[in-house]
């Protein structure tokens, strides 16, 4: 069973600049508070909410051939989404202009489902019931409920911006499928002091997503289980784009 | 009433005609299965109040021990439906000797499994929301409704074995519910079959469908994976000797005879025929595995193992140990009528088919599918066995009552005949 | 009572039907969905009116732009300021700084030292007594470490210990602090500045230039926009370890840890023999030092191929505006000697880039300049170990942070009486006798000045934007208060200083306090500069005798300061190459591990000086031979949960000794022993 591939007017997507990535993890703090995803002291990083994960990446070469790459990780809003089909509550879908996969948290029963589908580590269980140290919970963003245990919770491209933003522009009477770039952005891009986020509309020509994520130098994660993500990579480096897929050794690095 | 002085204080319920063990010695049978069950229950008092943080589980591997002893109880189960299916619908007489131990077992099963299931989904208080907001897309879903549905016909099938309880046979209402409901055995015998046929093939399709799980993703007919007609096809050729083992068990644990050997034989001729068929789809399926779906995938089959835990014996064992040998044991007539050889490909039967729900469950979480990921170790912990081995314990229980108060060996009576 | 058993099945079926066809039990049901989203334990979100106040960092050491939001007065989110000089994103650190105001480690209300040794919370009104009686007692015999170099509390804090008749006040040791000695020694008057924003080629030498050096978010920012669809400036890393900025840079430079210098040196050589020359007197005797480093000497001195030289400085010449950033990896204790070199070979280069960045000055009675109070060593002055009467810390945490943190702490506890004025109950906190609450960022008035590596002037007042704990108090206007009722009266409000500083700078205080930031024009860079050739070679010197495996440490900028330890939101983002576990990690490249018997996941003592650690193995081909890389960061023993126990401390492995030549105390070229456990 496959999933059949929605089309949308629009599709909110990312261009993720692996060259420009220091690793820093401004990003992962950002989408943190931005969120409500509770902090953790844990040292089983298997266990602990990452809706965006950093991962760092090697060449495997020895000194001094050795490079690296760091690799931002955030729901990659697959347009033939792994999750949401075997979701068995529909607590995941993707039926929204956008193209986000959504995750409606009263709903979700807590299967784990999705998670065992996803290929990329995308999604996150609720092991315990989340904890702020006693009073920084006076620091919740407003935006977001918190999830209590045992819901699954993934990155949602900062959703409720794209409901603001398309508040505003119902105010001003625009088009709510043609918001400017740069109107709507998600918290791990705008923190991003490097720049190496770029969020918008892939449909749309305006936006700077658009152009970059056709860059010949473009590629994304796993393209060839079909999962057909919205998130893209790029990199000048030839190892970096090699480890976007796998490839048998008889295919060389492009597949 | 014939009181004799040295019955059992609770002779009186004891199905008509046959002795069982004292009282005091069956308490403390009972003992150390409560001691079991006592612990699971602690374990699932921890799982429910404070989440699943107490468990092994993580991240990487969202299913681990809970989903694969439920798929493999699931699946050693099937034969309460497989043998309702040949009893009831095509008329395989012999089976009445064993179908109500098999509907136990399956009974046993299936609750049990639904026990876990509670535990190991996050909101227990939603269980029923896969009903009311059902995703007919997913596998999950026909999963759900199967497995609820069929352990409801299983109730159905237990309850008018419990009303032929002596004193409960007595009440003429009961007697004639249970009456009715024998005629109307059939009907649930093949409403069973067909849920469980569904069900246990959606607990195949399951991983089939997971095409961003090399390990796991099939292709298949129509909406269906291969998965999905394999797990159907390992499920009653294992299922079926799984309650011969445990009639066996039975036996040994109470010293009398409860099943011909006769209906022994049949079953294990009947799984063993359905696990060669198994067997011969599952070379096929691997074969096509390895030759087209991982190299879509970009993946090689070495990819697919890694060091000692996710190894290559387990596929060896599963496919050729607990597979092709098993298979050779039970079908042909002269090994088969070998205890030994039988009980040992019994065993084995049911050890690859627990295998292959292992390695669909873990082996598919384990392995790396980003380039840059690594492969991750499952270890469950003890909150996890205890959970499952509650659902053991209360197997135990269940069977140890069923077997003392209600008349569950037809044939019992005359093989123990002195 | 003639209620029989059969009419009570009655009722109780015909309830229970009632009951099932009414709506009630399925809206229950229904319902469920809603509270068991809502259980009373699980925070529920703050809701009112979001307003936002730009502001600058007081935590990130980059001191970037936030723009804060508030709701019902709590801050829940910063978010970076792009039209701030500064700013353009948000450090891991800035991200967390929100949560940071509540951060378990915070300290809430004065506490005084009992006598079996722990901390109880006392009255403010007691605390000043213990206060002033002690500093009284003590007179002149006062010092005092700082651990803000950037705002006003440090003047004040130099004007309050001039009252006492005291010049003792110290900062925290910087990659500022040698900078400051070097550009002063070679004839700038103000703090050097680099102009990344104009320069087409920036090499980075030790600097973890993308990470944790100098305004290291304004340094990315203007990374990022050299890396648009049209190419801007290259960047060039220099340094022993594969770390953040390299990961990005256009070329990575190994270097062994410690011959920064020496690499400089080549570089300058070369380009002196190109016929290169700086306005400078000493000029003759620099170009006849240099030629003890031509790329050959270099070579046998670092292993570093005469090639990567002559390659690297054929590129700096190509630049039209090349800027070269000398520093160390940890951000401290790298010396002057190093930043020197690399002043130097900008100045070979035409200097384009480099400003003269003039501070403030002095506004209070008595109050020191920073490079006057930057001269001062501290490392230097516990090392000795001469105690004064009473000391004082003000939001410094050297317990943890300096080299040889036991010297530090026995220095702190032979002290007769300490107190620290802290945010956060840090180490160095844990050992005082007197620990006062002051405000964090965000929560009292505060400024920042010209934080090191800015290329203009800068100021910034960083307002009160939400409540504090109840008795915490802002830094600056408690230091003045204090010495008020010690007898010197400063400044009558922090308000005052701050207008003080903003005339001083000819910068519009009311815009100041309204939350715009100020930016002054760049003075003209000195005539004639000194190079001071003897500092350079004396320290080079010691390159020569390097241990066998020395210390290659890692910033991560995520892991907190070292005053306010792993902010709770960050304690996820340590890498498996940082901690295992809780175990600290050894990087090391296969070659090394080898040829020393060690393999990866081996676990090993780690020993330099008085200091030991335990660390596991692991192999880490970005990392120069013969170099071990450790994660700076980890390793407290105070705070709070998200610090403790985690890793270890690399600081005690420095080991402390004066750089020949311009004596400051540095700690860049350790040599560790290393031993299989």
């Amino acid at each position: 069973m496959t999933t059949e591939l929605k089309k949308f007017r629009i599709r909110w997507g990312m261009v993720i600049d692996v060259d420009k990535c220091t690793g820093c993890g401004a990003c992962m703090v950002a989408c943190q508070a931005e969120n409500n995803v509770p902090p953790e002291n844990t040292s089983n990083r298997r266990k602990s909410l990452n809706w965006l994960l950093v991962y760092e990446l090697s060449n495997g070469k020895s000194f001094p051939g050795h490079d690296l790459a760091y690799l931002p990780r955030p729901c990659q809003q697959c347009g033939t989404y792994p999750c949401a089909s075997v979701c068995p509550v529909i607590a995941t879908d993707k039926n929204e202009e956008g193209g986000i996969v959504s995750q409606i948290y009263p709903r979700c029963i807590g299967c784990r489902y999705c998670m065992a589908a996803c290929p990329y580590h995308a999604r996150y269980f609720n092991w315990r019931d989340p904890v702020w140290p006693a009073g920084m919970e006076k620091n919740l963003s407003p935006d977001v409920s918190v999830r209590p245990r045992g819901v699954v919770e993934k990155c949602s491209f900062c959703h409720h911006r794209f409901m603001q933003a398309k508040d505003k522009a119902r105010v001003e009477e625009r088009d709510i499928f043609d918001l400017e770039d740069g109107e709507y952005v998600t918290a791990c891009a705008e923190s991003c002091p490097n720049g190496a986020i770029v969020f918008g509309d892939l449909n749309n020509p305006k936006h700077r997503a658009h152009d970059l994520a056709a860059s010949p130098q473009a590629f994304r994660l796993l393209e060839r289980l079909g999962t057909d993500p919205q998130v893209y990579y790029l990199s000048r480096r030839e190892w970096v784009r090699a480890q976007g897929d796998n490839r048998l050794p008889d295919e060389g690095n492009r597949g | 009433m014939n009181a004799a002085y040295n019955a059992p204080l609770d002779a009186e319920l004891f199905p008509e005609g046959l002795s069982r063990c004292s009282l005091k010695k069956f308490l403390i049978w009972l003992l150390p299965v409560s001691l079991v069950l006592l612990w699971g229950l602690y374990a699932a008092f921890k799982v429910l109040s404070t989440g699943l943080g107490v468990t092994g589980l993580d991240d990487y591997f969202g299913f681990g021990l809970w989903i694969t002893f439920d798929l493999a109880v699931i699946a050693l189960g099937a034969g309460a439906f497989f043998t309702g299916l040949l009893r009831y619908i095509l008329n395989i007489d012999p089976l009445k000797n064993i179908i109500n131990l098999a509907v136990i077992v399956g009974f046993i099963c299936y609750s049990g499994a639904m026990l876990v299931l509670v535990l190991d989904i996050g909101q227990p208080l939603r269980a029923w929301f896969g009903y009311w907001h059902a995703n007919v897309h997913s596998m999950l879903t026909e999963v759900i409704f199967c497995i609820t549905c069929y352990c409801i016909v299983l109730v159905i099938e237990y309850i008018p074995l419990a009303l032929e309880q002596r004193q409960l046979n007595r009440i003429p209402f009961l007697r004639i519910l249970a009456h009715n409901l024998h005629v109307f055995m059939p009907l649930f015998a093949g409403i069973g079959a067909f849920l469980s046929t569904f069900h246990q093939g959606s607990l195949g399709g399951m991983y089939g469908v997971m095409f961003g799980r090399p390990y796991a993703f099939r292709e298949g007919f129509f909406i269906w994976p291969w998965t999905f007609f394999l797990f159907v096809l390992s499920a009653v050729g294992s299922g079926p000797v799984f309650t011969v083992l445990v009639a066996s068990l039975m036996e040994k644990i109470t010293g009398r005879k409860l099943v011909s050997w006769e209906i022994k034989s049949i079953m294990g001729k009947i799984a063993g025929t359905m696990l060669c068929v198994y067997i011969f789809f599952k070379f096929l399926d691997t074969w096509w595995w390895i030759a087209d779906s991982l190299p879509k995938a970009g993946m090689s089959f070495d990819q697919m193992f890694h060091g000692w835990v996710y190894g290559k014996w387990l596929m060896v064992m599963e496919l050729f140990v607990c597979g092709l040998v098993p298979c050779v044991l039970l079908v042909k007539k002269s090994l088969r009528d070998r205890p030994a050889l039988f009980y040992l490909a019994a065993l084995l039967d049911c050890a690859g088919i627990v295998i292959n729900r292992y390695v669909m469950t873990v082996q598919t979480l384990a392995m790396p599918v980003m380039p840059f990921d690594q492969w991750v170790v499952y270890t469950p912990n003890w909150v996890e066995w205890a959970a499952s081995l509650l659902v053991v314990a209360y197997g135990a229980v269940t069977l140890s009552f069923s077997y003392r108060y209600l008349p569950v060996f037809p044939q019992e009576k005359e093989l123990n005949r002195e | 009572m003639g209620i029989d058993r059969r009419s009570f099945i009655k009722f109780a079926a015909g309830a229970g039907l009632g009951v099932t066809a009414s709506p009630l039990p399925w809206k229950m049901i229904d319902d469920v969905a809603i509270w068991t989203q809502n259980w009373p334990w699980i925070p529920s979100n703050p809701k009112g009116e979001s307003v936002w106040a730009a502001t600058t960092s007081k935590y990130c050491p980059s001191a970037c732009g936030l723009k804060v939001r508030m709701v019902n007065g709590q801050a829940v989110r910063a978010i970076g300021d792009a039209d701030h000089p500064l700013g353009g994103g948000l450090s891991p650190l800035a991200a967390a700084e929100i949560q940071m105001l509540n951060s378990p480690a915070r300290v809430k209300r004065p506490l005084r030292r009992i006598a079996d040794g722990r901390l109880e919370p006392i009255s403010w009104e007691e605390a000043e007594k213990i206060l002033l009686d002690k500093l009284g007692a003590a007179g002149p015999q006062v010092a005092c470490v700082s651990g803000d170099e950037t705002g006003s509390s440090l003047g004040a804090l130099s004007a309050l210990l001039a009252g006492r008749g005291s010049n003792q006040l110290y900062v925290m040791p910087s990659d500022a602090q040698a900078a400051g000695r070097a550009w002063r020694l070679m004839g700038g008057k103000g703090q050097v500045g680099y102009d990344l924003e104009g320069s087409d080629f920036v090499l980075a030498v030790g600097a973890n230039v993308l990470e944790s050096w100098g305004t290291f978010i304004r340094n990315r920012r203007v990374f990022s926009s050299s890396r648009g669809e049209v190419p801007g400036a290259s960047f060039v890393y220099a340094g022993p370890v594969q770390n953040q900025s390299a990961a990005v840079a256009d070329q990575w430079i190994p270097l062994r840890p410690g011959s920064e210098l020496v690499f400089l040196l080549g570089l300058c050589a070369v380009l002196a023999q190109q016929g290169r020359s700086v306005e400078a007197g000493d000029f003759l005797s620099f170009r006849d030092m240099l030629s003890g480093y031509d790329p050959q000497q270099v070579n046998a001195l670092t292993e570093i191929p005469a090639q990567v030289l002559q390659s690297t400085a054929a590129a700096l010449i190509r630049a039209e505006r090349p800027l070269i950033l000398a520093g160390s990896e940890c951000g401290y204790g790298g010396g002057a000697a190093t930043v020197m070199a690399g002043l130097a070979l900008n100045l070979l280069l035409g200097g384009k880039t480099l400003r003269d960045v003039l501070l403030s000055g002095p506004v209070l009675p008595g109050e020191k300049a920073r490079p006057d109070i930057q001269a001062g060593d501290l490392a230097a002055y516990m090392g000795k170990g001469a105690s004064p009467q009473a000391l004082l810390f003000y939001s410094a945490n050297p317990a943890y942070a300096l080299p040889s943190p036991k010297t530090v702490r026995e220095f702190i506890q032979t002290t007769p009486f300490k107190a620290a004025f802290t945010s956060f109950l840090d180490e160095t906190a844990s050992l005082c006798d007197l620990v006062l609450p002051i405000t964090f960022s965000l929560e009292g008035l505060d400024d920042l000045e010209s934080p090191y590596g800015c290329a203009k002037p800068f100021y910034s007042v960083c307002r009160k934007l939400v409540d504090g704990p109840a008795e915490a108090r802002p830094g600056l206007e408690l230091i003045l208060d204090l010495s008020a009722k010690l007898g010197k009266k400063l400044a009558p409000s922090a308000q005052d200083v701050i207008k003080a500083k903003a005339k001083a700078l000819r910068a519009n205080a009311t815009a100041l306090n309204q939350g715009k930031v100020f930016e002054g024009s760049v003075a003209s860079l000195p005539g004639r500069f000194t190079l001071l050739p003897e500092i350079m070679r004396k320290a080079a010197e010691s390159v020569k005798n390097a241990a066998p495996t020395l210390l290659a440490p890692l910033s991560r900028t995520a892991l907190g300061t070292a005053q306010s330890g792993i902010p709770p939101f960050n304690a996820k983002l340590i890498r498996a190459g940082e901690l295992e576990g809780n175990g600290m990690q050894a990087l090391l490249n296969r070659t090394t591990a080898y040829s020393r018997g060690l393999q990866d996941g081996d676990l090993v003592r780690i020993s330099a000086g008085q200091g030991e650690i335990v660390a596991r193995v692991r192999i880490f081909e970005g990392i120069v031979p013969d170099a071990l890389g450790l994660t700076m960061g980890l390793g407290h023993t105070a705070l709070d949960a998200f610090s403790l126990g985690k890793g270890a401390n690399v600081a005690d492995l420095f080991t402390p000794a004066p750089e020949e030549g311009s004596g400051l105390t540095v700690w860049n070229r350790v040599g560790l022993t290393v031993v299989k456990v």
